[in-house]
């Protein structure tokens, strides 16, 4: 008898454990192989030509930019990191799946064309992990289809989840990076990991 | 000739910095208000060309784009020695077409960080970013910049930024995944064990 409730435990516990960790594993590889045809996507979608607007009536090219943003799946722009290895696409939002893919934008903060406190989210067990090796004087990329934008790292730091004021807005196009701290912990993690950008002029 | 072409290379290579430094004669026979000159006091090293509109004379200057939202831009002048003005904000009208690089675009196409000609009014303050039929508003320009409305400002509407949650259920559903796998290994192997 003992022998067989070893057995069902025994065969529970390898079952569980095997689907376990195949989700874990689907799952990173479905975020990569997302992060990877974003990327594309984006570069696909910056090089194909944009349609003439010039005989279009204000409102009709209005209607085109707002049908540009509910294509939800598509990435918004490309966040690089070059020191760390960081290539991630910018969703619109920083929504579960969006961060499973890559990186997402804070809502009711700034746009990286439209300037403000640009904010951007990343789960720090995926790919803003690589943010506990960021340094001050670092180079960021923030490529939208517009223009590319360079910003500087000028400051980290550790916050605790209820500090706002780190999303607060900016007068000069300024760059936070969010995510979880500590990098390394169960569950959801207490505290913030914030990286400040400042907007480099070319 | 070898040096006579190198020379004449040189020549050519300066002749466009030289240009570029002398300062157009009519930016330096145009006069200033004292109240144009209070909020850019820079204003005429910064000139790069003087027009006139409606019979108002209009100095030509670069400034850089700091903020854009569909009505309102905000830039910053730039200075000969590379310096900023402090932000301008300036009204637009929603189909209004700015000159970047020489191109008029909409303003759908401009993004923070694009150089943009802008054109300040000689005799009282005040700024456009466009000199052609379609002018945008020629709002005063206040002493001090007006704060800004929240960003993208698509809105009162927008929602104030909440810290994101950017931790995920995997390291923890992985991490019991492996302790699962290893007591099914370890009871596996103590019952084999056990029959031995």
């Amino acid at each position: 008898m003992n022998g067989r409730i070893a057995s069902v435990v025994q065969f529970a516990c390898l079952g569980l454990g095997a689907l376990l960790v195949s989700m874990v594993a689907f799952a990173r590889l479905d975020g990569e192989l997302g992060r990877q045809s974003a990327i594309a996507d984006f570069a696909q979608s910056a090089s194909a030509p944009k349609p003439d607007q010039s005989l279009w009536s204000p409102e009709r090219v209005r209607d085109y930019q707002a049908s540009l943003g509910l294509v939800t799946e598509a990435p918004q722009a490309i966040l690089r990191i070059p020191d760390l290895g960081l290539e991630v696409p910018v969703y619109a939002s920083d929504s579960e799946l969006h961060l499973n893919r890559g990186a997402g934008l804070i809502a009711g903060m700034g746009l990286p064309d439209t300037g403000g406190n640009v904010g951007i989210a990343g789960h720090r067990d995926g790919y803003f992990r690589v943010l506990k090796d960021v340094k001050p004087g670092q180079r960021i990329e923030v490529e939208t289809r517009l223009r590319r934008h360079v910003y500087r790292v000028v400051s980290t730091e550790v916050v605790e989840q209820s500090a706002l004021h780190v999303l607060s807005d900016s007068a000069l196009p300024t760059l936070t990076l969010v995510t979880c701290y500590p990098f390394y912990f169960l569950g959801h993690a207490p505290q913030r990991f914030i990286v400040r950008g400042a907007y480099e002029w070319t | 000739m070898k040096a006579f072409i190198s020379a004449g290379s040189l020549v050519l290579a300066l002749v466009p910095v030289l240009a570029f430094a002398q300062q157009p004669a009519a930016c330096e026979r145009v006069e200033f208000s004292e109240e144009v000159l209070a909020r850019f006091p820079n204003i005429r090293q910064a000139c790069l060309d003087v027009i006139n509109k409606d019979g108002q004379d209009y100095v030509v200057v670069k400034a850089d784009l700091v903020r854009a939202t569909s009505r309102r831009m905000t830039v910053r002048i730039k200075r000969p020695d590379g310096s900023y003005s402090d932000p301008i904000g300036i009204n637009i009208k929603p189909n209004a077409r700015l000159n970047v690089d020489g191109k008029m675009v909409g303003i759908q196409d401009v993004a923070v960080g694009q150089e943009l000609t802008a054109y300040v009014r000689v005799k009282d303050p005040g700024i456009a970013l466009a000199s052609d039929t379609e002018v945008v508003e020629f709002t005063p320009v206040p002493a001090t910049p007006e704060p800004e409305p929240a960003p993208a400002a698509q809105a009162a509407a927008a929602p104030a930024p909440e810290m994101p949650t950017t931790a995920t259920w995997l390291p923890l559903a992985g991490t019991v995944g492996l302790i699962l796998l290893a007591l099914g290994a370890g009871i596996s192997l103590l019952r084999r064990r056990g029959r031995a």
